[in-house]
């Protein structure tokens, strides 16, 4: 894992993620269609990963939850960034109080696993994938808005803002010159490795049955449904796990790559930076 | 003292705002709990009884009303009964709680177990093949689900090689399992950051000086980096304690284990709402309540960074 080239995980990263998207609009065989004489076979040409207890094909099935487990994932972080990263450049270049209002805020969002919020939020609204996404984003974004934060006060005192303001620079230019360079990387890296844990959490809350729902091929469903099969046919369990922990493991290993890379003047011989802390 | 008390004032601010919000949140959802209630009864529901059990309950009254009501019972401790069993709802969590406190108990001790020696050590001797081997514990560690872990430990331990039962609780047999799983899952994150915060604090240059004074390797290592690196390691344990909470629900279900988060999670399938609304009362208050105990340890430790006046 030493020698690999950068390169190699991004072409890897980027064929994957255009794979999740594009694969199920081409790949003919539907992951609904149930066929009872088919049921509980295993890998053969015909069905490559063989067929579940309704006699569904798994491979399709996998690659149709990819969209579920992964996309909505990808989705939830992204809107995640959209509403922190603000928050942070704002209480950052204010400072005062909206600085305070906007951090003591965050800490009461902070104080909450998002696993619980996900689960309290299934006991309000009944279970769905809706819900998972929406704890993640009320627990997430004050990361992201501490994150910047502490960045744009960094750039803000700098002599390179101050000149700019000097000469007349405004809000928005400062941030898009100033500020957005600075704080791009650190997002992107914060954001890769957020991906893997959301996927993990949606997961694992499909598994106990709180997050998407039966028919749907999400990943943690299918491994739920499929549950009473384990001892005699663990290929059903075995094909959608794999596909979760090679999926996780990718984007663990590109958020390392990223932040070893984008990262690289911040801190040499750290390993974890404070905001990772945040974590646990 | 004075962020002490204020610490207690926003800790009841915050557990009565979020309780006030779930009480909203419940009781403006969508499905009837009379109609739950009923169901459980198993009889068929007409629609004179559906009334009847809405009037007791005071459903038919305005929401304002119901929550002075609900708050009312609240500070008396009375927080409703399960419409599925019609047990206190305090109670059933209350009776399940023990099971639920030796697993994460169970799970602590591994992840500590685990995590502390790998992490020093690896930060010790960096670069050995201990080094590389914690660093992929704890790469795998966190890209496989606990679920996944469980199962697998289910089939390999409980069904190939029969040493311990894969289902339910009783004996200490039944814990070792499912805390196994949700301490080594747990303890990918602590031996990274173990390690991190002990290299950090070994490169810290006032060590220079006390080495220079002629304080022995071993006395620096234990008494001032190993002191040092506990810092990081007490700051995280306050969120990581409830997402230990969190951690024992996946596992509770995935083992069978009758803890309070089979009981929480079958309670949301079956939209008991006094069991659910009782588990998030408790939860908001525990987990802030951790996060106090945490901050209080980390003062009282002379490490905190909380508060004026500095610790």
């Amino acid at each position: 894992m030493k020698k690999l080239p950068d390169k190699i995980y991004l072409i890897v990263v980027g064929f994957f993620l255009v794979g999740i998207f594009i694969l199920p609009l081409t790949w003919q065989v539907s992951p609904f269609t149930i066929s009872v004489t088919d049921r509980l076979q295993g890998p053969s040409l015909v069905h490559w990963l063989g067929t579940d207890h309704l006699g569904r094909n798994i491979f399709s099935r996998i690659i149709h939850g990819a969209g579920y487990t992964v996309g909505f994932s990808v989705l939830s972080i992204f809107i995640t960034a959209l509403i922190g990263v603000p928050a942070g450049i704002l209480a950052g270049v204010k400072g005062k109080g909206t600085d305070k209002f906007l951090m003591r805020l965050g800490d009461a969002f902070l104080a909450f696993p998002d696993f619980l919020l996900a689960l309290l939020l299934s006991a309000v609204l009944g279970p769905g994938l809706f819900n998972v996404i929406l704890a993640v984003i009320f627990v997430k974004w004050i990361q992201y808005s501490y994150l910047v934060r502490g960045i744009t006060r960094e750039v803000m005192q700098g002599q390179a803002v101050m000149i700019s303001r000097i000469n007349g620079s405004s809000f928005f230019s400062i941030v898009l010159y100033h500020i957005s360079p600075a704080i791009a990387g650190h997002v992107l890296v914060l954001c890769t490795t957020d991906i893997g844990k959301v996927m993990l959490l949606i997961a694992s809350l499909s598994y106990i049955g709180l997050g998407a729902q039966p028919p749907v091929p999400e990943w943690g469903a299918m491994l739920n449904e499929s549950r009473a099969y384990l001892e005699g046919h663990p290929h059903l369990l075995f094909f959608p796990g794999l596909a979760i922990v090679l999926t996780s493991l990718l984007f663990y290993i590109a958020g390392d790559k990223c932040r070893d890379r984008l990262l690289k003047d911040r801190r040499i011989e750290k390993e974890e930076t404070m905001e990772d802390r945040c974590y646990a | 003292m004075k962020a002490a008390s204020r610490r207690i004032i926003s800790f009841l601010l915050f557990v009565w705002i979020f309780s006030t919000i779930s009480f909203l949140l419940i009781s403006l959802s969508p499905g009837d709990p009379a109609t739950t209630i009923l169901r459980a009864e198993d009889v068929t529901v007409t629609e004179e009884q559906l009334e009847q059990v809405r009037e007791d309950l005071g459903l038919n009254e305005p929401v304002w009303k119901q929550y002075i009501q609900w708050v009312g019972s609240f500070l008396r401790f009375d927080w409703g009964e399960s419409y599925v069993t019609q047990e206190p709802a305090l109670k059933m969590l209350m009776q399940a709680f023990p099971a639920t406190l030796s697993l994460s108990a169970g799970a602590f001790i591994v992840a500590m177990g685990v995590a502390a020696p790998l992490g020093v050590y690896s930060a010790i001797h960096r670069g050995t093949w201990v080094d590389s081997g914690a660093r992929l514990i704890s790469i795998s560690g966190a890209s496989v689900p606990n679920f996944l872990l469980g199962l697998f430990f289910i089939q390999l331990f409980a069904v190939q090689l029969g040493w311990f039962p894969s289902m339910g609780s009783g004996t200490w047999w039944h814990l070792v399992l499912p805390s196994l799983t949700l301490g080594i899952g747990m303890s990918s994150f602590y031996i990274r950051l173990i390690r991190s915060s002990f290299l950090e604090s070994m490169a810290e240059p006032s060590l220079t000086a006390v080495s220079l004074r002629g304080i022995s390797k071993r006395r620096i290592r234990w008494g001032y980096v190993f002191r040092a690196a506990l810092v990081p390691v007490f700051s995280v344990l306050g969120v990581s304690i409830s997402s230990l909470i969190g951690g024992t629900v996946v596992i509770e279900v995935v083992f069978g284990f009758p803890g309070v988060g089979s009981l929480i999670v079958d309670s949301i399938t079956r939209r008991d709402i006094p069991v659910i609304q009782c588990f998030t009362i408790l939860m908001i208050a525990g987990v802030t309540f951790i996060q106090l105990i945490s901050d209080v340890m980390l003062r009282l430790l002379g490490l905190g960074h909380y508060g004026e006046g500095g610790p």
